[in-house]
């Protein structure tokens, strides 16, 4: 637990680096290792898709934020409920808190941006803003 | 299931354009478990994030229990993965039952991506709790 708290510590680190510094998409890709929850993302020229595993949690317990170019998704995995007498056999399922940022290539039209989950996955679709779509600009003979 | 494979690919492809945009062929990942022992039973849950109960398959034979089901992860068209953790695939995982699970009355369920199949004790292995009369 402790080693996942550092780990998360330093996942944050490069919030205080000028943004040309910091890594494109997410700020832990340089650390080459599968946090939690795993992510697939999705380009085009004028939106993103998100999707996220997330098994075992329902849509009240997944926060979804975004300002300006970055997305956050957090919360929480309880264990299930067990009574005293009951054992673990096994337990490998993951539960824990946990907190990822994610930083586009774009600014993200707030407003537009649609979250769905089910059978738990979560999927964000995040529309380009208007503003900083490329325009094409006249030249005047 | 390999005629499958081929009827789809024969009739529009999608699935082979669908797997190389993932750039690898398709897997089969051993679902992450909790198996909890109960007073009457064991319960067990898998986390099997993108199936439904249309999509799991769960088989006892003699006294292996397997599950299987197959995540349809979505892939949306017109785009470009730029970050991918996981990749779609069958998960696939077999336990050994013990001899005082009653085999006809396993149940089995799917909420948000988590299988839960419950087995309960035979009777007869249940602790069965004596009374002791007092005759005084």
């Amino acid at each position: 637990m402790l080693h996942r708290e550092l780990e998360r510590f330093f996942d944050d680190w490069d919030v205080f680096l000028p943004i040309p510094m910091r890594s494109l998409i997410s700020r832990d890709r340089d650390y080459g290792r599968i946090d939690y929850p795993a992510v697939n993302i999705w380009l085009n020229d004028d939106d993103a898709v998100l999707t996220a595993n997330l098994p075992g949690l329902s849509p009240e317990d997944i926060d979804v934020t975004v300002s300006g170019k970055s997305l956050t998704i957090s919360g929480a995995r309880k264990t299930d409920l067990t009574e005293k007498e009951d054992t673990f056999l096994r337990r490998e399922r993951w539960s824990g808190q946990f907190r990822r940022v994610f930083d586009l290539p774009f600014n993200i039209e707030a407003e537009q941006v649609k979250a769905e989950f089910k059978d738990g996955v979560l999927k964000v679709s995040l529309p380009r803003a208007e503003a900083d779509k490329p325009k094409k600009i006249k030249i005047a003979a | 299931m390999s005629n499958n494979e081929k009827i789809s690919k024969v009739n529009d492809g999608t699935r082979e354009n669908k797997t190389s945009l993932y750039n690898r062929p398709e897997k089969v990942y051993t679902p992450a478990v909790d198996v909890i022992e109960k007073k009457d039973g064991f319960v067990l849950f898998a986390d099997m994030p993108g199936v439904d109960s249309g999509s799991v398959n769960l088989t006892i034979e003699k006294d292996i229990l397997t599950i299987n089901g197959r995540a349809g992860a979505d892939m949306p068209e017109n785009y470009k993965p730029t970050l991918l953790q996981y990749h779609p695939g069958d998960y696939k995982r077999s336990f050994k039952v013990s001899d005082d699970v009653d085999r006809d009355k396993i149940s089995a369920s799917v909420a948000n991506g988590v299988l839960k199949v419950v087995l309960p004790k035979a009777e007869s292995q249940k602790a069965r709790k004596i009374a002791i009369s007092a005759n005084a």
